[in-house]
């Protein structure tokens, strides 16, 4: 029989209270869908999303700690007239930059619907694993509308997001369809971006996904101070 | 005895808000019947006065148990008297906020509730909290399962309904038990231990509940815990170490009349977190999932498109591409490789090839000292040839017979040219021809000259033996 002890009070020894690490990761996996048709290369807004992009790794990697970067999780499909998954999900710290170029046409349902299917894989991983996680966030930035046959893939994303399977976020760059995009996304979640602001942008993207991995709120919404150069689209 | 402690503590994420508060409420209960009550509840975090519903919550249990299980008998009057409690405290939540103008979801909480006589253990849960049991065997179990949403950060509480709540006795005798919140039994219950058995992390609620180690024996003990486990608990070091955000809430009820059966060693043992830790990872970055997950696809309109396997395809390509990218550096090595000794020997053969010319020309340039020693030289090289030439050829007869048997006899022909009868011959036949053709006039004349003296001798001696006879007669 062992020898009873006071709470704690073996300090030093075999007694002590354990520190149970990882209990608390928690995972929020990330979609970027980025178009690059050719119309992006006007005011270049190719070349300043690829910056963006740059500004997203790095200011994401500045503002976590070493544990959360693995908890956030980040995969990239462009698409003009194809569609491309250039990364799969990895920890943001492990985020390949594409040097993205424009070309072609707007395949968005298509991609739509690729970023879809990815999320559904990795949450089955996710529960494979055990791993916790917070609902998944689609994050599309188009300067257009698709010009391919979206609407299933509309359907699907409105499901899953009054499923809770998945939230999705439309930023939309001068000459964007706002009218298009709110019978895909939910209008709440369409935003503009000035000046092909992307550096702003995927800074506030960065500290979004680092507010939520902090929370215990039940909402998947943005609850950090929108950038000037952001605005709300007046819908019909 | 039945001894217990119980804590409530904010966590580090409402402290950093201005006005925060602790959103858990917990508290324990004895009953006059001999049974203890215990019960905690967590205020939803989207919830604005979650704190007072929690609060509301678990006082309506205590106040429902109180009035209503006054002498148990059947488990199913354990049951009942449970689930009346949670009826209670969901209607005064509704009466609550009605009274107050407010939607009922404001005080929405977690609710987990426990009846315990020292021996039995009956239980009523909603939410992401849970129980932890140690049975009378040493055995630690958890009792509950979350209720919760796909999501992390969904649950499912107690204005969720009826629908949502469940009622159950542990089916051991239970010498002691533990009951938490998210924010701590998210620890003990480590998602990474999803597989383990039990996935539990022994080494640390042992510590709170095990009075193998605890010291836990009565009334006095039980005040000493509840300070000290109230201040380690509500202590920001606690929050820190274990990277805790989340409000704390830990109770714990133990029978000072039972000690729990101790397990091997290895039973409390601390889980390799590190390997665990490296194998959900593996999971979750590396590994292709399982096929035919529609989870996420509506029931019609799905595009049959399923790029995952796609994926995987590529995936696997870029293996093989990679592995053949291999393949082809280690072969240019050894190419590399190769032609660094080709130059190599291509050096030496050239070296030993301009040694042979020098040779050869000063042997060819040098000044005849006599005819015949410059006839000798020209001649090895065919003497040399035909030697091994008969060499090899008389291996090869001993194999071959009949017909083909000609060739060997053709090669040798030279040194036997009784033997030859083929046409195929010939070859041989021009390569000896020029010794051959010289030394039989040379030797046949020599012959001719030696039989000739030989006869002369023979004569000779003929003559002088005939002479010795005829002298020999004479005599």
């Amino acid at each position: 029989m062992l020898q009873q002890m006071g709470f704690n009070e073996n300090q030093g020894n075999e007694f002590d209270i354990p520190v149970v690490k990882y209990a608390t990761e928690k995972h929020v996996a990330c979609v970027f869908l980025l178009d690059t048709s050719s119309s992006m290369e006007q005011n270049n807004a190719i070349g300043q999303l690829n910056e963006g992009l740059r500004v997203f790794k790095k200011q994401t990697l500045a503002s976590l700690d070493k544990h959360a970067k693995a908890c956030i999780d980040v995969a990239v499909i462009t698409f003009n007239s194809t569609i491309d998954l250039v990364q799969g999900f990895r920890p943001v710290e492990d985020m390949d930059i594409p040097e993205l170029k424009a070309s072609g046409l707007t395949a968005m349902g298509g991609a739509l619907d690729m970023g879809m299917d990815l999320i559904t894989k990795q949450k089955k991983l996710y529960n494979e694993a055990g791993t916790p996680y917070f609902r998944p966030w689609l994050f599309c930035i188009t300067d257009g509308a698709p010009n391919d046959d979206y609407i299933l893939h509309a359907k699907r994303l409105r499901w899953m997001e009054d499923n809770k399977k998945a939230v999705a976020y439309c930023v939309g760059v001068d000459g964007f369809r706002a009218d298009i995009m709110q019978t895909i996304f939910k209008p709440e979640n369409i935003y503009g971006l000035k000046n092909c602001d992307f550096t702003s942008l995927f800074k506030f993207v960065s500290s979004s996904l680092d507010a939520l991995r902090n929370s215990t709120a039940e909402t998947g919404a943005l609850n950090v101070e929108t950038p000037e150069s952001m605005f709300r689209v007046p819908l019909d | 005895m039945l001894g217990s402690y119980y804590v409530s503590a904010i966590g580090t994420a409402h402290l950093e808000h201005e006005g925060g508060v602790c959103q858990d409420h917990s508290g324990v209960c004895y009953l006059d019947n001999g049974y203890i009550a215990a019960a905690i509840a967590d205020g939803l975090g989207s919830a604005k006065h979650s704190e007072v519903g929690a609060k509301l919550a678990v006082d309506t249990v205590f106040e429902h148990l109180k009035n209503n299980f006054s002498s148990p008998s059947s488990d199913e009057y354990h049951l009942q008297a449970l689930k009346g409690a949670f009826i209670a405290a969901y209607n005064e939540t509704i009466k609550a906020a009605d009274s107050n103008g407010i939607p009922p979801t404001e005080y929405n909480s977690t609710l987990t509730v426990a009846l315990y006589n020292g021996s039995d253990l009956y239980f009523g849960h909603c939410g992401d909290g849970g129980i932890i049991a140690l049975t009378y065997q040493g055995d630690y179990e958890r009792i509950t399962e979350a209720e919760k949403g796909e999501n992390f950060n969904e649950t499912h509480p107690l204005l969720n309904g009826e629908k949502y709540w469940s009622f159950n006795k542990c089916s051991e005798q239970v010498c002691a038990f533990t009951m938490m919140t998210d924010g701590i039994f998210d620890l003990v219950c480590s998602p990474l231990l999803k597989n383990n058995k039990p996935p539990i992390v022994i080494p640390f609620i042992r510590k709170f509940m095990d009075r193998n180690i605890l010291k836990a024996n009565n009334s006095e003990d039980f005040v000493v815990l509840q300070k000290k486990i109230s201040d380690y608990i509500s202590s920001e070091k606690f929050s820190h170490d274990q990277n805790i955000s989340d409000d704390k809430t830990l109770v714990g009820v133990i029978n000072t009349e039972i000690m729990p059966a101790l397990k091997d060693k290895s039973y409390y043992k601390m889980p390799d977190l590190e390997a665990l830790h490296e194998n959900m990872l593996n999971i979750i970055y590396r590994r292709t999932p399982a096929a035919n997950d529609d989870t996420d696809v509506p029931p019609v309109g799905k595009n049959d498109t399923d790029i995952s396997t796609l994926q995987s395809s590529i995936e696997k390509q870029n293996q093989h591409i990679q592995a053949l990218t291999r393949t082809i550096a280690q072969k240019n090595r050894t190419i590399s490789k190769l032609r660094r000794n080709m130059l190599i020997s291509g050096i030496i053969m050239a070296f030993l090839f301009i040694v042979t010319v020098i040779l050869l020309c000063v042997l060819i340039l040098r000044p005849p000292s006599d005819d015949n020693s410059r006839t000798d030289l020209k001649t090895i090289p065919f003497n040399i040839t035909t030697k091994e030439e008969n060499g090899s050829s008389q291996k090869q007869q001993k194999k071959v017979d009949g017909k083909n048997g000609s060739k060997a006899e053709q090669i040798t022909e030279p040194d036997n040219n009784k033997n030859v009868d083929g046409k195929n011959g010939s070859k041989a036949e021009q390569i000896t021809e020029p010794d051959n053709n010289k030394k039989p006039e040379k030797e046949e004349a020599g012959k001719k000259e030696k039989t000739e003296q030989e006869d002369k001798n023979n004569r000779d001696d003929e003559n002088d033996q005939a002479d010795d006879q005829d002298k020999q007669t004479n005599e």
